[in-house]
C-alpha cells in the first residue's frame, strides 16, 4: 500500500506525436498557445477566456486573458531552451507561492514528426481538496476555480 | 490549503511516503512544533492524501493511496486532453502545409 502510494504520488507524465517539425512544434506550442490550448474547459475563466499567451524567455508570464481585459497568472518560465526544452512554475487558480513545476520537452521523432513530454510534479497539493471530483465535473479546472473561492 | 503551509504538508507528505508515523515523529524531523504539524495533518486528511489508524494508545498516520490517486487522475486527464489539442491543431497545420505543398508543384511540372 505504501509502494503503491509512493508510485502514485510520482511526477505526471503526459506524451504526444505530432506531425509538425520540432522547430514548428516549439513555435506552436508557446508562441501560439492560443490557437491550441482548450481554454473554454482549461481556463480559470472559462468561456470568458479569450486568449492564452506565453512570453518568451526565462522570467516570462503564461496566462489567459477575457475580452474586457481581465488576467489570470497561471506561470512563469523557469527554463527556455527553444526548440528543446522549457519549463515553467504551474499555479493555475493559486497564488504563486504555491506554483507546482512543469516541463515540456520536443523531441525529434521519424518522419518529420516530434514527440511532446510533459512532466508535471508537485501536483499532489494542487486540486485535492476539492469533493466535487468526484460527482463528475468532466475536466478539472472547476475545481481549482472552486478552491480558489473557498480561499478567497 | 495556504501558500505558507505548502511546504510543510509537501515534507510531511513526503515522509508518510517513506513510513507511517506518528505526530511526534513527524514533528522531530521538522523545523515546526507539534500542534502544527497535527494541523497540517488535519488538512492532508480532509484533502485525504493522508489517513490515520489507531495503533494501541498511539495515532499513526499514513498517506492515502486512494486519494493520492484521485488527484494524479485529475491532473493525467487534464494534461491529456490539453495534449490532445495541441496534437489536433498541430497535425492540422502539418495537413495544410503538406497539401499546399502537393497544390503548388503541378504549377511546375505543368510548365515542364
Amino acid at each position: 500500500m505504501l509502494m503503491e502510494a509512493r508510485e502514485l504520488a510520482r511526477e505526471v507524465r503526459c506524451s504526444v506525436t505530432v506531425k509538425l517539425p520540432r522547430d514548428e512544434a516549439f513555435r506552436l506550442f508557446t508562441e501560439r498557445i492560443g490557437s491550441w490550448w482548450p481554454m473554454a474547459t482549461h481556463s480559470v475563466y472559462e468561456a470568458e477566456a479569450t486568449d492564452v499567451i506565453l512570453e518568451p524567455g526565462v522570467g516570462g508570464r503564461l496566462y489567459e486573458s477575457t475580452a474586457d481585459g481581465r488576467r489570470a497568472d497561471w506561470g512563469t518560465v523557469t527554463l527556455w531552451q527553444p526548440v528543446e526544452r522549457l519549463a515553467m512554475t504551474w499555479h493555475p487558480g493559486y497564488e504563486p507561492e504555491r506554483a507546482t513545476q512543469v516541463e515540456v520537452r520536443f523531441s525529434e521523432a521519424p518522419d518529420g514528426c516530434t514527440v511532446v513530454d510533459l512532466l508535471h510534479t508537485g501536483w499532489e497539493l494542487h486540486g485535492a481538496e476539492t469533493e466535487e471530483k468526484a460527482s463528475g465535473y468532466q475536466t478539472g479546472w472547476p475545481i481549482v476555480l472552486e478552491h480558489l473561492v473557498k480561499a478567497a | 490549503m495556504d501558500a505558507v503551509g505548502d511546504g510543510t504538508r509537501r515534507a510531511i507528505l513526503e515522509r508518510l511516503l517513506e513510513q507511517p508515523s506518528a505526530v511526534g515523529e513527524l514533528a522531530a524531523g521538522l523545523p515546526v512544533s507539534r500542534p502544527a504539524v497535527s494541523q497540517h495533518l488535519r488538512i492532508l486528511k480532509d484533502a485525504r492524501l493522508v489517513t490515520d489508524r489507531r495503533v494501541g494508545t498511539r495515532r499513526i498516520y499514513m498517506a492515502n493511496p486512494d486519494g493520492i490517486r484521485d488527484v494524479r487522475e485529475y491532473w493525467e486527464r487534464f494534461w491529456s486532453q490539453a495534449l490532445a489539442s495541441f496534437r489536433a491543431i498541430a497535425d492540422m497545420e502539418a495537413e495544410e502545409g503538406a497539401s499546399s505543398d502537393r497544390t503548388e508543384s503541378p504549377d511546375v511540372d505543368g510548365g515542364a
